[in-house]
């Protein structure tokens, strides 16, 4: 970029910098965003003039509190943040994700990934972009568009946006960015940036087209005075937010993921009315859901991307549970991920001070005091890391190639289902059947990966592949709600839209040369199948193979007759158990932790592998590593409700995890922590 | 069972196999071997019957047996089953000395019986042997008690199941050829 010195911008020329930042060269290409005064509060609304402006106006902000008050001076940007984030640009509310258009079982999926940040589609220049909402852009850069998958509207919007950033000069008692390390002084991620004086504003640019457009307009160098009022502006701004004395230490944020039970969730779940204000207004919250449509009689199909919030009861639910149906589970998730598990996740922290949630929560909660009464009497850095915001440079690094327009980083599109055929359904148990599908183009699915199951109209539920064979495929199912009843009615000939394979998978080859232990209960043996075929296929490459499973009764058994055989077989350890026999089984009874056999395993040199309930799957890692199995050589698998499969969505999270494209398989050492734990 | 499987007759050898009093001096050693008797029984045989006078401890050697109780109209059913290493007849040790279940060998089984009289008089002589025995049993017991709250919990009854839909037309008769029930063979029982 070309050096460029402060420019002044006299307050009488405001209107030709929103006329430049609307035509540059001439011509009318860009809709200008910017703050305007709509039913008493500051949001971000087109623009055609700088009248349009919220001139003379302040806010004021408190926990609960947002109110605006006129004054008599000229000021046109002398309020802070109002509860409308960028984020609605970028990432709308609700936008089309997929479109199926098609009869007779030939329809097909398509991805509908044009949204555009502005009316007709082109550029858009957003005004007025404050330092704590520049670091909320870069956060949601990070999550939508650094990998593995990119939300490519995201990241399309993002490429067409041009940002004049202001500094903050006037902030709210809700503000903290000094705190998250964000603010007010804009230093990055702009493409113009100004601080608004008495006379006027102070400009900077801080991109090559940012000097241009500031050419074009001819502005005078900013004199000494009216640069040293801008430094002192937002200096003042700056300690004004510290001798608030609200802030909140970062450092010790990042701690919340240690005090899972802490009984100030109790007392916060009193308070709190689960509205979702706060992560509606929250510029950095990226859950959303798919909302899945369809036209009677017409054909057509779709779903619908929509914001949704952790603070909801379905936001954890899967059919027939909810993983944090407590209020307290609900709001710990929320805050935890925001200031803590965020950084090891996304290496940056998930709140940028900006204070909305604060100010628009219906009861005042206010997220320093709760951070404070959580994190009381720990002391100091967190010694898990040194600095922590010294990722936020980094994070910025990232961010810069989301500009360039083409999809950013490393992630790869979100791909729509691919159509696919059933070849035959098995009826496993009363209420579970074994899909065979003829495996799409491009499909590549691995041991212990999932796909998302997608029937137009209906929904998309995950579902672990319990086969992998040639042009084949398989996939377990248990009708435990409407979509998955669906997929159980489905029969040969029948279609349906696969996406995957999702997720990592069972690490098979680091069972080479080992002792194998599978242990599977109820429907959870359907992931374990693959792995069973792998080590069977490749008998030779493995030492002892022992497999372990449980079923509620015989008559619950999938996979029954192949796990007869396997029982049949010299060269493997196979038991089966019931918690409750009929007269007619002469098996073990009792749960399947009472099969495992520790004399029998070369111990440390075992591999195992296991999935179940979670109750089951922490009794047998007890096990396992009583009989010294180190916990990185045990394997397990999980499940959480998904919207998405790739790390968009939000709704896995995990602790630090998301269960689609960080596990649904992962070792010990990561997942025991938080088995156990009510409500993560 | 296979007979020419079975390498353990003697009780010393048993008592080493089940690691029972492994840790004892060889006195008390010698005296649990003294009063302990290796029992073989075939498959479908009754070894206690619930509320009956319990006749002896046992370790399981080799084999399975199956804890059953008689719910009314219902029959027998198999609460549990026991294996290799697990003990039986725990309630010749305490007062008023009577079976909680009747259990059966599912599978021929080969047990270490200790008969209770004679226990008890060696446990009362020989504190060693007796807090041998009595830790014995409770590590036992409470591997029984984890197992059983677990499947107290019934772990792998899920949701209810949702119905699935029976579509008209052209699919309803595909359906049917594959949503038909699986027969008892199939699911190998």
């Amino acid at each position: 970029m070309t050096e460029t010195a402060a420019r002044f911008l006299a307050r009488d020329r405001l209107e030709d910098l929103v006329h430049a930042l609307a035509r540059p060269g001439g011509v009318e290409v860009r809709e200008v965003i910017a703050p305007t005064v709509e039913d008493g509060a500051i949001v971000h609304a087109p623009i055609e003039s700088a009248a349009e402006l919220p001139r003379g106006v302040r806010d004021v902000q408190a926990p609960g509190v947002y109110r605006l008050e006129e004054t008599e001076d000229e000021l046109v940007f002398a309020y802070a943040v109002g509860p409308h984030a960028w984020k609605r640009r970028l990432f709308p509310p609700q936008r089309t994700r997929l479109t199926f258009a098609g009869d007779d079982g030939r329809g097909a999926f398509d991805a509908a990934d044009d949204a555009s940040p502005s009316r007709n589609g082109d550029q858009v220049v957003f005004l007025g972009v404050r330092a704590c909402e520049l670091a909320a852009i870069t956060v949601q850069d990070i999550v939508f568009a650094c990998g593995p998958y990119t939300d490519v509207s995201y990241a399309s919007a993002r490429g067409k946006a041009f940002i004049a950033a202001v500094q903050c000069t006037h902030p709210a008692s809700t503000c903290f960015c000094t705190s998250m390390g964000t603010g007010p002084a804009v230093t990055s991620g702009h493409d113009l940036a100004l601080t608004e004086i008495e006379d006027g504003f102070v400009v900077v640019a801080g991109s090559n087209e940012g000097v241009e457009l500031l050419e074009s307009l001819g502005l005078p160098l900013a004199d000494e005075d009216r640069r040293s009022s801008a430094q002192a502006a937002v200096r003042g701004a700056a300690d004004h937010i510290e001798r608030n004395n609200v802030g909140v230490d970062g450092s010790l944020a990042r701690r919340l993921d240690r005090f899972p039970e802490h009984d100030r969730w109790d007392e916060v779940a009193t308070r709190c009315l689960a509205c979702t204000n706060c992560t509606m207004v929250c510029p950095t919250c990226f859950c959303s859901r798919d909302i899945h449509t369809s036209v009677l009689g017409q054909g057509e199909a779709g779903a619908e991307r929509q914001w949704d919030s952790c603070f909801t009861v379905q936001f954890g639910e899967v059919a027939g549970g909810n993983f944090r149906r407590r209020l307290r589970d609900r709001y710990r998730h929320w805050i935890t991920h925001k200031f803590s598990t965020w950084w090891q996740q996304f290496d940056a922290s998930g709140c940028v001070g900006c204070g909305r949630c604060i100010a628009w929560c219906p009861v005042g909660i206010d997220v320093r005091e709760e951070i404070r009464a959580v994190t009381e009497g720990e002391h100091g850095e967190d010694p898990r890391e040194g600095d922590p915001f010294q990722a936020r440079e980094g994070a910025q690094v990232r961010a810069e190639t989301v500009g360039a327009g083409d999809t950013p980083g490393d992630g790869v599109p979100e791909p729509p289902p691919v159509m696919a055929t059933v070849t035959s359904a098995r009826w496993e148990t009363a209420d579970t059947v074994t899909l065979t599908i003829a495996t799409p183009p491009g499909l590549d699915v691995r041991p212990g990966q999932f796909v998302m199951a997608t029937l137009p109209g209906i929904g998309a539920p995950p579902i672990s592949v319990s086969r992998i064979s040639g042009a084949h495929f398989e996939i377990t199912v248990r009708s435990v709600g409407q979509a998955t009843a669906a997929l159980c009615a489905l029969a040969p000939g029948d279609r349906l839209g696969i996406s995957g394979g999702y997720g990592r998978g069972w690490p098979v080859d680091e069972a080479e040369g080992c002792d194998v232990i599978v242990v599977g209960g109820g429907i959870g043996l359907a992931p374990l199948r693959p792995v069973l075929d792998w080590v069977l296929e490749h008998r030779d490459l493995h030492s002892g193979v022992y497999v372990y499973t449980g079923a509620r009764t015989p008559d619950d058994m999938i996979f029954a007759a192949e796990m007869a055989d396997l029982e049949l077989r010299k060269d493997v350890t196979a038991l089966r158990t019931v918690d409750r026999a009929g007269p007619d089984w002469l098996g073990p009874v009792g749960v399947v932790t009472q099969l495992l056999d520790p004399d029998a395993w070369a111990g440390e040199s075992a591999v195992a592998f296991v999935c179940g309930p979670e109750r089951m799957m922490s009794a047998t890692l007890d096990a396992l590593l009583d009989a010294g199995i180190a916990s990185d050589r045990i394997w397990l698998t999980t499940e959480r409700h998904m919207e998405c499969g790739v790390g968009l969505c939000g709704h896995c999270q995990l602790g630090p995890f998301f269960v689609c494209k960080d596990g649904p398989v992962f070792d010990a050492a990561q997942l025991g922590p938080y088995l156990g734990i009510e409500g993560i | 069972m296979n007979q020419e499987e079975r390498q353990v007759t003697a009780p010393r050898d048993a008592l080493a196999r089940v690691r029972l009093g492994s840790g004892l001096p060889e006195t008390s050693r010698d005296r649990l071997v003294g009063v302990a008797q290796v029992l073989e029984r075939r498959a479908g045989a009754v070894l206690y019957r619930e509320g009956d006078r319990t006749p002896y401890l046992a370790v399981v050697v080799e084999g399975r047996a199956g804890l059953r109780t008689h719910v009314p109209g219902r029959g027998d059913i198999t609460l549990s089953t026991v294996e290799a290493g697990d003990i039986l007849g725990w309630s010749v040790l305490v007062p008023p000395g009577r079976s909680h279940a009747t259990v059966w060998a599912v599978t021929d089984v080969v047990l270490l019986v200790f008969p209770g009289e004679s226990l008890r008089q060696v446990m009362a002589m020989d504190a060693d042997l007796a807090a041998a025995v009595y830790q014995f049993t409770l590590a036992a017991l409470g591997r029984r008690l984890g197992a059983t709250r677990l499947q107290m919990l019934d772990l792998f009854e899920g949701p209810p199941a949702f119905e699935v839909p029976r579509p008209r037309g052209a699919l309803s008769k595909r359906l049917a050829d594959v949503r038909r029930e699986p027969s008892q063979g199939e699911w190998g029982t």
